[in-house]
């Protein structure tokens, strides 16, 4: 019976994400051809591999959250703002399971994208997942709590890219506290667990918070 | 069964719904009511989309099929796919959907289409689709927002053997401002205003309140005329003008003519 309810959840899933059409394949365009290609470049530049490992890390911060937006906005767009909010609203209450496997499968991308990165440069990017994962989950769930909030989906998608580009370019020291993103790599697991604890518990309370904002008309 | 008891629903100074109560056996029942009279709020609260502030719903189904006013579809996703998903929605077994789905697209004449891109049909046909989502599944209790909108004659008619078909042991409600659209079909009319419900009644009950109260007078007696009265119509016939007049007091230069059911509905409107 569970298995049933999961396999259903699942075909909702895959056909939510076709009725994007062709706004399906940017995340996976972006993952798997654009950020090789900067890594490319990079060796073409003539970077050392430490030099390449790091300027890698620092982009897989900047592309592979950023595009956790992409689904959870684009993907559930008409129950945000679509002409058929209304109806889905009377058959789905609630999209916090559907929603959450969207972001597993996104992640799962990562995880595949960081498995040929291990590969190809001989470093251990696991290492960081957990960085990676907080940092996904936190623009996927605060893009979703926005856009329920405001029944819109333009508005989140803009934040998220401004706060993308404040990010990649605030490294002034008093606001790096509100900067997700890690300009050093971390050297033991306490700077890993101790910044992103916090922001991991916000944006599980964020979104199932949000969740219950999603019943109402 | 289906009972609305007193039910109230606001937004901000606007009571949408105002004491309202009904009750709903199995039928299909018209509701009439003009623009902003409540039809829609009373339709999302039965669906539970809206919770009302006073009174209660009860209801003792679940499964409910619903077409609001505004239907759209994912554009990218075929007909089928369309179905399917609302299929999946509604937690349609797996086994049955395909054959839901083909009977569903059939009733509203769009098996041709089944494969085309929800893009690419008119609105007439997504409105027809909408129609099909909302049968599918066989749900209890059907309600209908303005489901006639957009569609051509032939679709109307139809539409109305549509629901003869599946009117069994199920309620069907249908929100409209088009009389015409309920009085063959309906077994029951309510009429709704300002969020009240005004009278429930067959089509006879409702023609008959238009009983004595239509005239057929030369247009030159409009000014004449007294109390509460409503200028329905205005008809040209052998180069003179004429009016169609519902009116309470009997009109002595008028001829008094049959009511029909929009008479019957107007007059419970106006309180004629």
């Amino acid at each position: 019976m569970c298995l049933k309810r999961y396999i259903n959840r699942l075909s909702l899933i895959q056909l939510t994400l076709k009725g994007m059409g062709i706004l399906y394949i940017v995340p996976v365009v972006f993952l798997f051809l654009v950020l090789p290609f900067l890594t490319y470049l990079d060796f073409a530049k003539g970077y050392s591999p430490e030099q390449c490992y790091f300027s890698t890390y620092i982009m897989l911060q900047i592309f592979c959250p950023f595009f956790a937006v992409w689904w959870t906005l684009f993907g559930f767009r008409e129950y945000v703002e679509g002409r058929i909010r209304e109806l889905l609203l009377v058959y789905k209450k609630s999209l916090i399971v559907e929603l959450f496997l969207v972001f597993v499968f996104y992640f799962l991308h990562i995880c595949v994208l960081l498995g040929l990165y291990c590969i190809i440069l001989k470093f251990n990017y696991f290492n960081y997942i957990f960085i990676f994962f907080v940092q996904t989950f936190a623009f996927f769930s605060i893009s979703f709590s926005i856009s329920i909030i405001l029944k819109n989906i333009a508005i989140p998608f803009i934040i998220s890219v401004c706060y993308e580009i404040f990010c990649m370019t605030a490294n002034i020291d008093f606001l790096k506290f509100i900067n997700m993103l890690s300009s050093d790599i971390p050297s033991s697991t306490m700077d890993i667990i101790c910044p992103y604890i916090f922001i991991l518990i916000s944006s599980i309370f964020v979104f199932v918070l949000s969740n219950s904002c999603f019943k109402r008309l | 069964m289906l009972i609305l008891k007193n039910c109230t629903k606001s937004f901000k100074k606007t009571k949408a719904l105002n004491d309202f109560s009904c009750e709903f056996k199995h039928g299909i029942y018209g509701l009439l009511g003009p623009n902003g009279s409540g039809k829609t709020t009373m339709m999302r609260c039965i669906c539970g989309l809206l919770s009302p502030e006073k009174g209660s719903i009860e209801c003792d189904c679940e499964n409910i099929g619903y077409l609001p006013q505004q239907f759209g579809a994912m554009k990218s996703l075929t007909v089928y796919e369309t179905m399917r998903y609302f299929a999946t929605l509604k937690k349609i077994p797996k086994s049955n959907q395909d054959n839901e789905i083909r009977y569903c697209i059939d009733l509203v004449n769009l098996s041709d289409k089944i494969k085309n891109k929800v893009g690419s049909l008119s609105g007439g046909m997504v409105r027809r689709l909408g129609i099909a989502q909302a049968i599918m599944g066989n749900p209890e209790i059907v309600l209908f927002d303005e489901p006639t909108a957009g569609l051509d004659p032939e679709e109307r008619v139809r539409f109305k053997s549509l629901l003869r078909k599946i009117k069994n042991d199920k309620t069907i409600i249908i929100s409209t401002h088009i009389v015409s659209d309920v009085k063959s079909i309906c077994d029951e009319i309510v009429i709704i205003n300002e969020g009240r419900n005004v009278v429930q009644g067959t089509c006879s009950d409702i023609t008959s309140i238009g009983n004595e109260k239509v005239f057929l007078l030369d247009e030159e007696y409009e000014n004449n005329l007294e109390g509460n009265y409503y200028v329905k119509d205005r008809i040209s016939k052998d180069n003179k003008n004429y009016i169609i007049v519902l009116s309470s007091n009997f009109i002595e230069q008028g001829v008094s003519i049959n009511a029909d059911i929009e008479d019957g509905y107007l007059c419970a409107l106006k309180d004629i």
